[in-house]
C-alpha cells in the first residue's frame, strides 16, 4: 500500500475511531482465555437469567453463564472464521478472477460457473452446504467463503481486463514475457489495492453470515460461545431479559460497522479518482 | 433487441441446469442416509436395501440425474420423507406468501432507498446527507436476525402494536397488513440501505454531467429536473442494484420467515433442512434459486429496454 494513502487514512477521522474499535474488539477476543473473567461454560445456576450488575456487567444467560465473557469467546470463533473464510475467497477467488481476465478461454468456463453459483441465493447455499455436507468448521469456513468468491472473481476479473490494454502491459508482452510473469510481477501488484478493500468489505459480510448460520442452529455447536447462537438462545426470554441480545448483538454489530466504514475509508484512500 | 432476448433466455437455461447440477450433487454427496430415514428406526438392513432399489437409488448417480431432470420437467419435485406430502403441491401453496413477503420487501427497500438516496444527493455533504448515510452503512452493517429480534422487543414486546409471528389472511386487508409489516421491514433494510446509498452516488454523478447544467441555465424547474432527467439517467445501476438484492431477499426470506414463522418456501426450506428431508430441501432450493433468476432475466430485459447500448453489444 503506498505511504500516501496510510496518511490519509490516519488523517480521517471515521478511519481511525474504526481501527482503534477493532483492534481492541478484535484483541480482546483473541486474547479472551486471560480477560474474560469467568469460563465460556462456566455454569452459575443460582446467578441465571440476572440482569447487568457490578458482578456480571452483562448480565448472565439462562444457564446462570456470565454474557460479558460468552461474549469475548464468542467473538474468537465468529472473528477467526471469518478471516479464514475471507483468506479462502481472496486465493480462489483472486486466482480465479485473474485467470478468466487474462485468458480468454478460462473466462468462458469461469464467468459460466459463476453465474451458476450466483443464481442460487446467497445464505441459502451456505446454509445448504454446511446442512448436507455436516457443520464442521472447515464446511462452515467453506461455506462462508462461497457466499464471498464470486463477488471477488467478478471484481479482479475486470480489473485485470483493464490492466491488460494499459501500456505496460503490452509492452511487457511485445518484450515476450511469459503471462504467468506478466500476471504475478506486473498486474497483480496494481489490482492489490482493490483485493484488499473488498477483502475488508467481505470480511464484515463473512462474519455475518457465519452468524446467521449459528443463529439458525447450523456451524459452531453448544456449548462453544458464539455470537449468532448467543442471541438464538435469547429469543425464548427476549421479553423478559433484553441482556441477553442486546449485548451480543451490539458486539456484532459493532464489528461489522467498524469494518464497513473502515472498508468506505479505504476505498477513498486509495481510489486514484478521489484524490 | 430480438437477439439480445434470445442469447439471454439460452444462457438462463444453461444456469437453471447447472443449478440442478449443484443442488443435485450436493444433496447426493450429504453423508446423511435419507432412505434409513425414510424406512424408520426399526427397519432392517433388508428393508432398507429393498427401498433403496425400489427408489432407484443404486443407479449410476448419472441415471439418477437424468430421471431427476425428467421428473423436473414434469414439475415432479419427489414426496417429503417426513410427511410423503407431494412437495410440489407443498411449495406451491406456500408460493403465495414468500412472493408477497418479498415483493413488500422489495418495495420498502426500492421506495425507502431510492427516496433516502435522492435526498442525501441533493444536500450532498451537508449534514442531512452525513446522518442519511451514517443509518444506510449501520443498515447495510446490522444482521437481520438482530433487527428482527430488535423490532419485535420494541413493537411487541414493549409497545403491544403489532403481532409477534404468522400470517394472518391476505396482507392487503388490515389485520393481514399488520402480520406483514415486520417481517417485510426486516427483510427490506439492509437492501434499502445498499440501494440509498447507490443512488445517492449515481444521482451526484448524474448531477455533476453537464446536461444539467444546460437544463438548470435554461431555467427549468429544480424539481423537473431532478425527476424527469437525473433520476431516469441514474436508474440503470439502482435497477441492476435492486435486481441483485432480490436475490439476497430470498436468501433472507430463509432467515426472516423461520424467525416470524411466515409459512414460506423459506421456512419450509429451514424446516427441511432440520428434518432432514432431502427431497424437500432439493425442491425449495430448486424453486428459491428459479425465483431469482426469473427476476434476474426481467432486470436484465428491462435493462435492454431502458438502454438501448446493452442490447448492441
Amino acid at each position: 500500500m503506498h505511504s500516501k494513502a496510510l496518511k490519509k487514512i490516519f488523517k480521517n477521522p471515521t478511519a481511525v475511531v474504526c481501527i482503534v474499535i477493532l483492534a481492541v474488539l478484535i484483541l480482546s477476543c483473541v486474547f479472551s482465555d486471560v480477560l474474560a473473567p469467568y469460563g465460556f461454560d462456566e455454569q452459575q445456576l443460582h446467578n441465571a437469567r440476572q440482569g447487568p450488575s457490578a458482578e456480571h456487567i452483562f448480565g448472565t444467560d439462562e444457564y446462570g453463564r456470565d454474557i460479558f465473557s460468552r461474549i469475548l469467546y464468542g467473538g474468537k470463533t465468529s472473528i477467526v472464521i471469518g478471516f479464514a473464510a475471507v483468506v479462502l475467497s481472496v486465493v480462489v477467488g483472486g486466482t480465479l478472477g485473474m485467470l478468466a481476465g487474462y485468458y480468454k478461454k478460462a473466462e468462458a468456463i469461469i464467468m459460466r460457473l459463476v453465474d451458476i453459483q450466483v443464481a442460487i441465493p446467497g445464505i441459502l447455499f451456505a446454509i445448504v452446504i454446511v446442512a448436507t455436507l455436516g457443520d464442521s468448521l472447515f464446511n462452515v469456513v467453506v461455506s462462508v467463503a462461497i457466499f464471498s468468491i464470486p463477488t471477488m472473481i467478478r471484481v479482479v476479473r475486470s480489473e485485470v481486463l483493464s490492466m491488460k490494454q494499459s501500456e505496460f502491459v503490452l509492452a511487457a508482452r511485445t518484450y515476450g514475457l511469459p503471462s504467468w510473469r506478466i500476471l504475478l510481477i506486473h498486474i497483480l501488484p496494481n489490482i492489490v489495492h482493490t483485493m484488499i478493500v473488498l477483502a475488508t468489505m467481505r470480511f464484515a459480510s463473512s462474519v455475518l453470515t457465519s452468524a446467521t448460520l449459528s443463529f439458525l442452529g447450523l456451524g459452531v455447536k453448544p456449548p462453544m460461545a458464539d455470537w449468532g447462537s448467543m442471541i438464538s438462545n435469547g429469543r425464548t426470554f427476549i421479553r423478559s431479559d433484553w441482556w441477553v441480545i442486546v449485548f451480543p448483538g451490539l458486539a456484532l454489530l459493532l464489528l461489522t460497522l467498524a469494518v464497513n466504514l473502515l472498508g468506505d475509508a479505504l476505498r477513498d484512500a486509495l481510489d486514484p479518482k478521489v484524490q | 433487441m430480438l437477439n439480445y432476448v434470445i442469447k439471454r433466455l439460452l444462457v438462463s437455461v444453461f444456469v437453471v441446469l447447472g443449478v440442478t447440477v449443484v443442488i443435485f450433487s450436493l444433496v447426493h454427496l450429504s453423508p446423511g442416509d435419507p432412505v434409513r430415514m425414510m424406512a424408520g428406526i426399526d427397519a432392517s438392513d433388508e428393508d432398507v436395501e429393498a427401498l433403496r432399489d425400489k427408489l432407484g437409488m443404486n443407479d449410476p448417480l448419472i441415471v439418477q440425474y437424468f430421471r431427476y431432470l425428467n421428473d423436473l420437467v414434469h414439475l415432479d419435485l419427489g414426496q417429503s420423507i417426513i410427511s410423503n406430502k407431494n412437495i410440489a403441491d407443498e411449495i406451491f401453496t406456500r408460493f403465495r406468501n414468500t412472493a408477497e413477503l418479498a415483493v413488500m420487501g422489495m418495495l420498502v427497500s426500492a421506495v425507502f432507498g431510492i427516496l433516502i438516496g435522492t435526498i442525501a444527493a441533493v444536500n450532498r455533504n451537508r449534514w442531512l446527507d452525513k446522518t442519511l448515510m451514517s443509518l444506510s452503512i449501520t443498515g447495510i452493517s446490522v444482521p437481520s436476525f438482530l433487527l428482527a429480534l430488535l423490532l419485535i422487543l420494541f413493537f411487541v414486546s414493549k409497545l403491544s402494536l403489532l403481532p409477534a409471528s404468522g400470517r394472518s389472511g391476505s396482507p392487503f386487508t388490515a389485520e393481514g397488513f399488520r402480520y406483514i409489516i415486520l417481517p417485510a421491514l426486516t427483510l427490506g433494510i439492509s437492501g434499502m440501505a445498499s440501494v440509498a446509498r447507490l443512488t445517492r452516488s449515481s444521482v451526484v454523478s448524474v448531477l455533476n454531467e453537464e446536461f444539467v447544467m444546460t437544463l438548470k441555465a435554461k431555467g427549468l424547474q429544480r424539481k423537473l429536473i431532478l425527476f424527469k432527467h437525473v433520476l431516469r439517467n441514474a436508474s440503470l445501476p439502482i435497477l441492476t442494484m435492486i435486481g441483485i438484492d432480490f436475490g439476497y431477499l430470498l436468501g433472507g426470506a430463509v432467515v426472516t420467515e423461520t424467525i416470524f414463522a411466515w409459512p414460506g418456501i423459506g421456512k419450509y426450506a429451514m424446516d427441511a433442512i432440520n428434518n432432514n428431508d432431502f427431497p424437500a430441501v432439493q425442491g425449495s432450493v430448486l424453486i428459491l434459486s428459479m425465483m431469482f433468476m426469473l427476476i434476474n432475466l426481467v432486470v436484465d430485459l428491462l435493462y435492454g429496454v431502458l438502454d438501448p447500448r446493452v442490447s448492441l453489444e
